[in-house]
């Protein structure tokens, strides 16, 4: 009788997000409907699919267990969530504009246009691909790990991962960029109905109240509720008190850099449609994560669900309420690393045609793009299976290592927006720098420096990257076609304006 | 309220915003000033004192974001 409960709802739910997805073909093969979605969603889309990428299935085993083992540090998340939309705040307007004047559709392109190189746009996509690759593994583990759950056990790991990949490969297949749109849209009412309803149910049935919750932690181990420092030390070896800002400092820096994330400025209708969802999300995304996290905390004080292995403490506590707890912590794992896998898959094959194949075959139509793409996102998400089936003991640690990386960009997208002096040397320059500091600290170090007070390594590194950027930038020449890249940006309203009545 | 913002003076505001939006982050990121909000007493409503000020400073933070999206709209800036 579970395994029917459990299933029927695992069925309703993907019925629904096929319909979501299938009943919205694209109106046409161009390659940019296919990579950006014609670049037509409003905020509704946008503030949803923000909340649907943004929260991966593993916030609900990896992070829950970061919850359960390390307390209140695991909480770095909200702040860095929102430090994260106020950079998204100052970037998304001059990018977008850039973005529909050059027909932007990734950060590669962006960069040959500001920095008038096209090595470095070839540099930067396989960069940002690379880094993202790990996600893809952990969120097919994830996924697998739901299937399992949800069907009791009946659908093996491996099964349940393939079913999912076949599935979101598909609907990428279908319709690119509005495809993942459409479903994140989907996934991300999902996580505000569904999740929120679900984590409040499980407090107040299983400890009586937030409070209750936290009271059972204190009397249990009181060190979870506070970050390890001078006043609140853990006892034993800590990171020191730079490791927390070091986290949030990481994220806020590299939230947007994330190809999967980046593109989605592109895709939006307007650079008001993306300032609007600031509206909800600066609110929800907060607190939901909020919730998943003092949820995970609080299992800390029901060791019982602890079954060997803190990952999946806060998944058995959420179970243990019956079927339809199981099938909902399932579809949520589900839904999370749905729309993040589906987000890179289609945004590492369009960042692999547009910025690695489309400046070595400048010919190739849009079609042929788009043909390709398709191509392309069959091979990665196949390649990403066959990886996740294979026994990968160091994939979790490189996972810890990838936001030190993919934050080596922002001081190029960043400085290239604001500032004219800045050239490609010095974007060479920095980026380079910061990434060999990333990488020599990766192979060194844990995943704090313990001689730099517990600060990560990518945050030394992307001081030094901005140093050695204006440093560069000062000494060498600015590029001769910034002043129209500028230009540009100032007058695009005007810009768009006429080129919307043109197309009309 | 709409008129001054949208004023020559109005542009304080994003003063304001910026200001009150840096104190926060400061709170949160320098060890000496994040000392003083990380400890468990004075519980309030029930939680501990960092789990009150995590959800409060959040909200804060949230509502600058909500309140620049506002300002920029009355200043037809979007």
């Amino acid at each position: 009788m579970d395994f029917m409960i459990t299933v029927s709802m695992l069925v309703i739910y993907i019925i629904g997000l096929a319909y979501a997805v299938f009943s919205n073909p694209l109106p046409n093969q161009q390659f940019e409907e296919f990579a950006v979605g014609g670049r037509s969603f409003g905020w509704q889309f946008i503030t949803m699919t923000i909340i649907g990428t943004w929260y991966p299935g593993s916030l609900m085993i990896g992070w829950a267990q970061m919850g359960y083992d390390m307390g209140f540090t695991s909480t770095y998340i909200v702040f860095y969530t929102l430090g994260g939309l106020f950079v998204f705040f100052l970037i998304c307007s001059p990018l977008w504009k850039l973005g529909k004047v050059y027909n932007l559709k990734t950060m590669g392109q962006l960069f040959e246009i500001r920095y008038n190189s096209r090595n470095l746009r070839i540099f930067t996509g396989l960069v940002v691909m690379l880094v993202e690759l790990p996600w893809i593994i952990t969120e097919l583990l994830a996924s697998g790990y739901a299937i399992q759950a949800i069907t009791y056990q009946r659908i093996p790991f491996n099964l349940g991962m393939a079913i999912i990949a076949v599935f979101f490969i598909i609907y990428v297949l279908f319709s690119g960029m509005r495809a993942v749109i459409l479903a994140d849209y989907y996934q991300g009412w999902m996580f505000l109905i569904g999740g929120i309803t679900l984590f409040l149910v499980t407090i107040y049935s299983i400890f009586g109240g937030i409070p209750e919750m936290l009271m059972e932690v204190r009397n249990l181990n009181a060190e979870l509720l506070t970050v390890p420092g001078p006043n609140a030390g853990w006892g034993g070896e800590v990171p020191g008190e730079l490791f927390w800002p070091s986290l949030i400092l990481m994220g806020m820096l590299g939230a947007y850099m994330w190809p999967s994330l980046f593109s989605r400025i592109f895709a939006a209708a307007s650079t008001r449609e993306l300032k609007e969802s600031l509206r909800i999300t600066p609110f929800v995304a907060p607190t939901f994560t909020l919730l998943i996290l003092w949820t995970a905390i609080g299992a800390a004080a029901r060791p019982e669900f602890n079954l060997g292995d803190s990952a999946y403490a806060l998944v058995n506590m959420i179970s243990s309420l019956g079927p339809v707890a199981v099938a909902l912590i399932g579809i949520l794992i589900l839904a999370g690393a749905m729309s993040m896998m589906d987000s890179m898959l289609s945004s590492w094959a369009i960042v692999l045609v547009n910025d690695v194949l489309t400046p070595l075959f400048p010919n190739m139509n849009s079609k042929s793009q788009t043909m390709i793409t398709r191509i392309f996102t069959v091979i990665i998400g196949l390649a990403g299976l066959a990886m996740a089936m294979t026994d990968l003991p160091t994939i979790v640690q490189i996972l810890t290592r990838v936001y030190q990386a993919i934050v080596q960009v922002f001081p190029a997208v960043f400085l290239g927006l604001v500032w004219k002096r800045g050239n490609k040397y010095s974007a060479w320059a920095g980026t380079l720098t910061g990434l060999v500091i990333v990488v020599y600290f990766a192979f060194t170090q844990p995943d704090y420096v313990p001689f730099l007070g517990g600060m990560q390594a990518g945050l030394l590194a992307v001081a030094i990257n901005f140093t050695v950027y204006i440093a560069i930038a000062y000494i060498t020449k600015p590029e001769e076609n910034v002043d129209d890249v500028f230009a540009h940006i100032k007058t695009a309203d005007s810009e768009l304006k006429r080129i919307d009545l043109a197309e009309k | 309220m709409k008129d001054f913002i949208r004023s020559e003076n109005g542009k304080i505001v994003y003063w304001i915003i910026g200001i009150i939006s840096a104190v926060i982050f400061a709170f949160i990121l320098i060890p000496s000033l994040f000392s003083t909000i990380n400890k468990l007493e004075p519980m309030i409503m029930g939680v501990p004192f960092l789990f009150f000020m995590e959800f409060l400073l959040g909200m804060i933070l949230a509502a600058m974001l909500a309140l620049l999206y506002w300002v920029q709209k009355v200043r037809g800036e979007l």
